[in-house]
């Protein structure tokens, strides 16, 4: 017997209510639901991060989140990033410096990305390693990551200053 | 092939959008129309009969479409078979997987039960209503308790738990030994490791009107499942299509066939209806083959200059419950066997291979294959004979390695090393890390109770696993050539189409280049097509660092071809004969009058669209061939890792201070995909030899079923890896490629265990992974 509840959740700008079983998921929410297939679960567990979404600009893990939980929330995954004609400079960058191999980690990096560059100063290597020791990645060995974010955060910062 | 405008340039990758975009198609984010999920009842023994099964209570939840066990599966799906050549593989003894299990189980995970229902969420519910009535029998764990006559066995038709044995001895390996300076003898006892991709298996499979077979499928290896599950259900390959068309990453757990893609399959042709499975992470831990857990036991012999006289080694392997198929889990040990020599100058060898089963997950290939434990060995016994000797471990090193002039070397395990920069690498790699003045300053900082040393690894990895070897050498019912289709539009633009698997590695973008470059048109103007079986030539996926170095092969033999036909043609079309033209540069010249000229387009119209008629005698009106390379013996990359580690020897950590990888990998198709795939290798090199362990207890059940028991390394634990390339082209293999994209792994625990012991006094490791606590312990055996 399963009871629903009513949610109402904005997702990249757009507002969707749906009834929803008390013990789905957020990330099966986003990704069964609604299709949004960006999210991606490798763990379940929340240790791995490539299910990593901004909910009310935090970025969270979405498989640790239960859909009842984000009733009222706004939600923004990697499909806000760009539009249909160009990638967002954090994309730019990440293909830019080869910082994805298989893709399966990225639009969870990419959200956590987005996160560190608004909110943390990402004073040095060292800080950007930090920041993004809850995403695991199994093909690039980090490298690259790591340098696509040094390189997103200047520009982005420039654009933002300029 | 000498770098052009394409090959050898960091040419970004084309593939990139979708990946950054989150807008790629992995077999997770497919829905099909009226798709139900799939969800299993697995072992939880490790060693048990199973009596029944009863699935009554879950049939009957609602939103359950079937349920199924190993008695409505046992007369329609073959079992996995590894078929092995027992005129050249003497000792096998084959273990067929029943996909289901309706007898014994035999390691905990294997599959009892399938339940399909409206969602995964209630699949689940529904498996754990099903009562699995098991009789317990005693695990076998430990794989020198699994070789004696006490020991329980797995398969009772076989009479002992050896899958397989082979030993040889080449040379006089005791009087080598009796005349030895110094011995080094030396236990390893390697830990079980999984792949690990991010993305977890999975597949999908639809019986589209009733007929057609469709499976997506997270595999490296399309056309070999394509073939497998057709035998495997008895149903005809040209009806069945496997489309892997964006998988996240494999490493070679990907790389064989799994009984839940026949199973898959299976219930979609009985439901009529789209069949989705996909493996969660605390699943892979018990359903995802494992590797490279051995026991070896090791000696090496040298003289009073450090020279090495001889190598002896025992091997087992712990190849977890049944051989793999179709890649067998006896490839790494034999592997082990055939790179325990080395790149090093090796006169008398002695060996013996045993392989093991065991209660645990089947042990499978996994990047680095042989190498990773081949590498620790030999390399990890030099550094400790160097201590032995009170000589520096880089003088063995450099006194034993192949050097140019020896070249080709055949190694005393038959391996024929042809061109390569052994020696050259290894200087290169301890003058990036400037050697000298890190053994200087490592004295120094040891008076002030700081702990710091260096390691040194060097490698041969042989690429190009050809036919000839796959079924001659490992008597494997399979063959390695790869085929690439070259097809021109009438305008002049060339779709390829080749039968390797893109799981990461930048196909689309790397063998476009060589086309780009073999053909002289714009980059823009070819397009690559991959992993997908209804839209490419049978091929063998991708894995052993095969796919440059084969599909490069095939791609330039194809180019060449299609050159010599645009030559006729165009020198038809512009009626002069064919020895007075020549190909430049994306065009066909008269020899000597360079105006009378046909670019590729123009050529592409008129042979395809507006002047057929005007073909030669003989000449097809196409510009389209396929062409298979299919690569005569192995060519082999070499690399050199060295590594600088400080040890805390109170809390038992260490800090990777620096990592230098110097890599030959013949000629380089895109430099930025070499380094990517060596930082990528370097970091499951550090997980492996720090964090990583798929540990079990004595009654074989798995201790680590999550990332919170399987440590995994992170942004904080991966060093800064500073790469440095060598290009010594093959001479074998089309377009000079070698293989390298296992590469980065193989050195791993050797260098960095090589520099714990050499941060520790030369104490010996045998075990790994370090944690703070193993490493404490060998600190303590330091002399203070």
């Amino acid at each position: 017997m399963s009871d629903k509840h009513k949610i109402r959740v904005t997702i990249n700008g757009v507002v969707y209510e749906r009834e929803v079983e008390a013990r789905l998921l957020l990330g099966d929410f986003l990704r069964e639901e609604l299709m949004l297939s960006s999210v991606h679960f490798g763990c379940e567990h929340g240790v791995c991060g490539a299910c990593t979404i901004l909910l009310d600009g935090a970025s969270i893990r979405s498989c640790l989140m239960f859909a009842v939980q984000a009733d009222g929330a706004t939600i923004t995954t990697v499909e806000s990033l760009a539009d249909a004609r160009k990638l967002h400079p954090l994309q730019q960058s990440f293909a830019d410096n080869h910082g994805l191999q298989c893709g399966f980690c990225t639009p969870g990096m990419l959200m956590t990305a987005s996160d560190l560059i608004e909110n943390f100063p990402l004073a040095s290597e060292e800080e950007i390693r930090v920041g993004l020791s809850g995403n695991l990645c199994r093909c690039t060995g980090y490298q690259n990551i790591v340098k696509a974010v040094q390189s997103a955060a200047k520009q982005m910062r420039e654009n933002k200053s300029a | 092939m000498p770098a052009g405008r394409f090959i050898g340039a960091r040419v970004p990758r084309v593939e990139d959008p979708k990946f950054v975009r989150g807008s790629a198609n992995y077999v997770g984010g497919i829905v099909l129309p009226g798709m139900v999920h799939l969800a299993f009842v697995r072992s939880r023994y490790a060693h048990a009969r199973i009596r029944n099964v009863d699935v009554s209570k879950a049939k009957s939840l609602p939103g359950v479409v079937g349920v199924w066990t190993g008695q409505d599966t046992r007369d329609q799906i073959e079992p996995l078979r590894c078929i092995v050549n027992k005129n050249i593989v003497r000792n096998y003894k084959p273990s067929d997987i029943h996909v289901v299990k309706f007898d014994k189980a035999r390691y905990v995970g294997e599959i009892l039960a399938v339940v399909a229902a409206e969602s995964r969420y209630i699949a689940e519910d529904a498996c754990e209503l099903i009562d699995v009535d098991y009789e317990e029998l005693e695990a076998v764990f430990d794989v020198e308790k699994a070789m004696t006559k006490e020991s329980p066995l797995l398969h009772e038709e076989w009479g002992d738990n050896i899958m397989d044995s082979a030993a040889h001895e080449i040379g006089k390996v005791d009087d080598a030994f009796a005349a030895a300076a110094a011995v080094v003898k030396q236990r390893f006892h390697t830990p079980r490791h999984q792949a690990v991709p991010m993305e977890t298996r999975g597949c999908l499979a639809s019986f589209d009107d009733l007929k057609r077979l469709t499976l997506w499928s997270s595999t490296q290896i399309p056309h070999v499942v394509r073939t497998e599950v057709a035998r495997m259900l008895h149903y005809p390959d040209h009806l069945i299509t496997v489309n892997a068309q964006d998988v996240g990453g494999g490493f070679g757990v990907k790389c064989n066939v799994f009984p839940e893609e026949p199973i898959t399959s299976w219930v979609a042709m009985q439901l009529g209806r789209p069949v989705r499975w996909i493996e969660d992470r605390a699943e892979s831990f018990v359903a995802s083959y494992q590797s490279k857990e051995e026991v070896v036991d090791a000696e090496l012999a040298v003289d009073s200059e450090g020279n090495i006289l001889g190598v002896k080694a025992r091997i087992i392997c712990d190849a977890g419950a049944y051989c793999t198929a179709p890649f067998p889990s006896t490839i790494e040990p034999y592997m082990v066997i055939e790179n325990i020599p080395g790149p090093y100058v090796i006169k008398n060898y002695k060996f013996d291979m045993y392989a093991v089963v065991t209660n645990k997950v089947p042990s499978a290939p996994y990047r680095g294959v042989g190498g990773e434990i081949a590498a620790l060995t030999i390399d990890h016994m030099i550094h400790l004979a160097a201590k032995k000797l009170g000589k520096d471990p880089a003088e063995l090193f450099r006194k034993n390695i192949v050097k140019r002039e020896q070249l080709p070397y055949t190694t005393i395990a038959g391996m024929v090393l042809d061109s390569a920069s052994y020696s050259e690498s290894l200087e290169k790699a301890l003058d990036i890390i400037n050697y000298d003045k890190l053994r200087n300053e490592h004295a120094e900082l040891r008076k002030k109770g700081v702990y710091r040393g260096v390691g040194i690894s060097s490698y041969a990895q042989g690429t190009g696993y050809g036919s000839k070897l796959m079924s001659g050498v490992f008597g494997l019912d399979i063959s390695s050539y790869e085929s690439a289709h070259i097809r021109m539009d009438p305008g002049g633009h060339v779709t390829i189409a080749v039968g390797t698997h893109s799981h990461g590695q930048g196909h689309e973008t790397a063998y476009a280049q060589i086309v780009a470059e073999r053909l002289g048109l714009p980059f823009e103007d070819v397009t690559v097509v991959t992993n997908d079986t209804s839209k490419t030539p049978f091929g063998w996926g991708t894995w052993g660092s095969r796919s440059a170095v084969t599909a490069g092969g095939a791609i330039v033999v194809g180019c060449d071809r299609m050159v010599k036909k645009l030559e006729r043609v165009a020198a038809a079309l512009m009626e002069v004969s064919a020895a007075d033209v020549e190909f430049k540069e994306g065009a066909v010249v008269v020899k000597g009058a360079p105006s009378k000229r046909m670019a590729i387009k123009e050529i592409a119209r008129a042979v395809i669209y507006s002047r057929a008629a005007a073909m030669p005698e003989g000449e097809d009106a196409n510009l389209e061939l396929t062409a298979t390379f299919d690569p005569p013996q192995l060519s082999f990359s070499n690399s050199t890792h060295v590594s600088e580690i400080e040890v805390n020897r109170e809390t038992g950590q260490l800090k990777i201070l620096q990592y230098v990888v110097v890599q030959d990998c013949g000629q380089i198709i895109n430099p930025t995909l070499v380094e990517g795939q060596i930082h990528g290798a370097v970091a499951q090199g550090v997980g492996a030899v720090l964090l990583e362990e798929n540990a079990y207890d004595e009654a074989c059940q798995p201790r680590a079923i999550s990332f919170m028991d399987y440590l995994m390394p992170t942004a904080m634990d991966v060093p800064k890896v500073v790469v440095e390339h060598i290009e010594t082209p093959s001479q074998i293999m089309p377009g000079g490629f070698k293989g390298m994209g296992e590469g980065g792994i193989i050195s791993g625990p050797a260098v960095i265990i090589n520099a714990v012991s050499d941060a520790l006094g030369g104490v010996a490791i045998g075990t790994y992974p370090l944690t703070p606590e193993r490493v404490y312990q060998l600190a303590s055996q330091m002399s203070a």
